[in-house]
């Protein structure tokens, strides 16, 4: 329990630096939003009124401190440039993109464990040996370049889907999951390749100590040893690993929305820097980084559950 | 009960040949402790590993036979030796620190014989397992059954160990170096423990050990290997007392004298005394 709340303690501390980290970027970085929504045409009064009239005069812990008390309360503010409420904007992009996240995590798990397990199993054999070349070969490629190629090959080549046919998941919920299935998966392949040779290598290490001797000695057959022994130890390191690769599929579905015609978290994020909207912007930040944060306690939380001696 | 003929065994690393068995023959009696004794690198752990169907992939078989009653171990294949390995054959090894897997309860880990060999329902392997931990004297089994390896002592986890491997009553118990990790006190009480299985359940034991203290306590018989080969064998009070062969006598004599109140004057005047 107490383990429970110094971790809790620490995920507000970090999420506390993060906002103010997003708030203070848009201070620093140049470019003023009443500016972008007069347009250059503007007279200086009309954007000075503006300014006044949208609270950017006031201080700046003022202004982050009515922030972060509107956020708590669920207002995320309006967004300067459609002067609509910020979360009716991203409400309805959240599922997309934590749709792909969740698709790509299972198929980093679907490929790498099967992989790996196999792979530690005939230990140097031909499968291995396989395994391992095309593991190095995807673990090189980058996720928006496995898009491309996906693009063309089945897109164009194939024909088994239609690029930039995004369907929405209020239309069909089969052609919403179908349509992700390619950008998932390009998300997924390299982060799989990286997780597979992590994991067997853990599993290898695993698979000298002393109590898989012991296994062997009660009869266990080398399955018997994997599955009942093993793998339940050599997963351990695998798991924080995993935990930090949901950082890394929340960032490369950002691109890769961009590589699909995705209207996600991600366009909406580059589009919206692009327009200085920052209350859209500072919005997906904050939450990215609560998913990524919270991701990582429950990681060290079930990393404690799998390994008793982990005790503090 | 368990007879090995002419066992040779070698090791192949990159090429080189290293011999690491040569032409051994023992038999170990239904019943009866059997020791064998040498220092690291003679071949003694090999032997044992090898018997209980455990010996690593660059350990090759020369020659040899081992019956145990009337199967010859090493004809099997590895499926018909595994129906063998924890069933009539229990195993126990010298690190109870590492040899049981620390993210399994304990009485997973002693059950698991059990669940392998038998078709026993829950309850009653549960009743075997509790058994089994009160056979090695541990108190409160229901407790430590749900208790993990690191919440006990060496002494209690090399206990764990043993319940682990006697808990289907195997004839043949092979015990590498179990006691030699543990501090001297929990060493006789180990040492007790196994005299205890040995008659109650007429199980053989295997002794493997460098410490000639501990095999003269324990074993009716003792093997003496040295580089491989077996220099010198017979009934224990035998070996001890009139050692044939000068390194046994070496071994005996290395042997720290115990510290005993009617034995302490001969030892501070030099008299090696066992």
């Amino acid at each position: 329990m107490k383990y429970v709340i110094k971790k809790i303690t620490g995920l507000i501390i970090a999420l506390l630096i993060v906002s103010i980290l997003a708030f203070l970027a848009f201070e620093i970085i140049p470019g003023d939003p009443a500016r972008t929504i007069l347009g250059t045409e503007a007279t200086e009064s009309r954007v000075q009124a503006l300014r006044e009239e949208m609270g950017l005069n006031r201080p700046l812990p003022q202004r982050y401190g009515q922030w972060v008390k509107d956020f708590v309360t669920g207002d995320m503010g309006i967004s300067y440039f459609y002067q609509i409420p910020v979360r009716d904007m991203i409400g309805s992009k959240i599922p997309i993109t934590v749709t792909m996240t969740v698709m790509a995590f299972c198929f980093i798990l679907l490929l790498a464990v099967p992989v790996s397990v196999l792979s530690v199993r005939y230990e140097n054999g031909w499968l291995d040996r396989l395994f391992l070349i095309l593991n190095q070969i995807v673990m090189s490629v980058p996720p928006f370049f496995i898009g491309i190629i996906f693009t063309v090959l089945f897109g164009l080549v194939f024909k088994m889907f239609t690029p930039g046919g995004y369907i929405s998941y209020t239309e069909s919920i089969p052609g919403f999951l179908g349509y992700l299935v390619l950008p998932s998966l390009a998300i997924a392949l390299p982060k799989a390749a990286m997780t597979a040779k992590m994991f067997r290598s853990s599993l290898i290490a695993e698979m000298r100590q002393d109590y898989v001797r012991t296994a062997k000695s009660r009869g266990n057959s080398p399955w018997q040893v994997l599955f009942k022994h093993v793998i339940r130890n050599g997963i351990l390191p695998v798991i924080t690993f995993l935990g930090m690769a949901v950082a890394d599929i929340i960032a490369n579905s950002i691109v890769i929305e961009q590589v699909f015609g995705i209207p996600g978290l991600g366009r909406t994020l580059i589009s919206s820097i692009s327009k200085r909207d920052y209350p859209v912007v500072e919005a997906i930040i904050v939450l990215i980084a609560v998913v990524i944060l919270v991701i990582n306690v429950i990681v060290d939380l079930l990393y404690k559950k799998l390994d008793k001696r982990i005790d503090v | 009960m368990l007879r090995v003929e002419h066992l040779s065994i070698h090791f192949e690393d990159r090429g080189i040949k290293e011999e690491a068995v040569k032409d051994v023959s023992f038999t170990l009696e239904a019943g009866q402790i059997l020791g064998i004794v040498g220092e690291s690198g003679s071949g003694k752990t090999m032997t044992a590993l090898t018997i209980a169907g455990l010996k690593k992939a660059n350990a090759v078989l020369d020659s040899g036979r081992i019956w145990l009653d009337d199967t010859d171990l090493l004809s099997l294949t590895e499926k018909e030796m595994r129906k063998i390995q924890g069933n009539d054959i229990g195993m126990i090894f010298q690190e109870p620190m590492t040899a049981l897997n620390p993210t399994m309860k304990i009485g997973r880990q002693v059950e698991e014989a059990l669940v392998l060999h038998t078709k026993y329902r829950k309850e009653e392997r549960r009743e075997r397992v509790w058994k089994a931990l009160e056979d090695v004297e541990m108190k409160h089994p229901g407790e430590i059954c749900e208790k993990y390896p690191h919440e006990l002592s060496g002494g209690m986890r090399q206990r764990v160990m043993i319940a682990a491997a006697v808990v289907s009553r195997p004839k043949l118990l092979i015990a590498d170096e179990p006691t030699t990790a543990l501090d001297v006190g929990t060493q006789e009480e180990i040492l007790k423990l196994l005299k205890k299985l040995n008659k109650k359940y007429g199980m053989s034991i295997l002794f493997i050990s460098h410490n000639l203290r501990v095999v003269k306590e324990l074993c009716s018989r003792v093997v003496v290997m040295k580089d491989g080969e077996i220099i010198e064998s017979g009934d224990a009070g035998q070996v001890f007392e009139h050692p044939q062969m000068n390194y046994t006598k070496e071994l005996i004599a290395a042997i720290p004298a115990r510290v005993q109140k009617n034995r302490y004057y001969e030892c501070i005047t030099g008299g090696l005394q066992l």
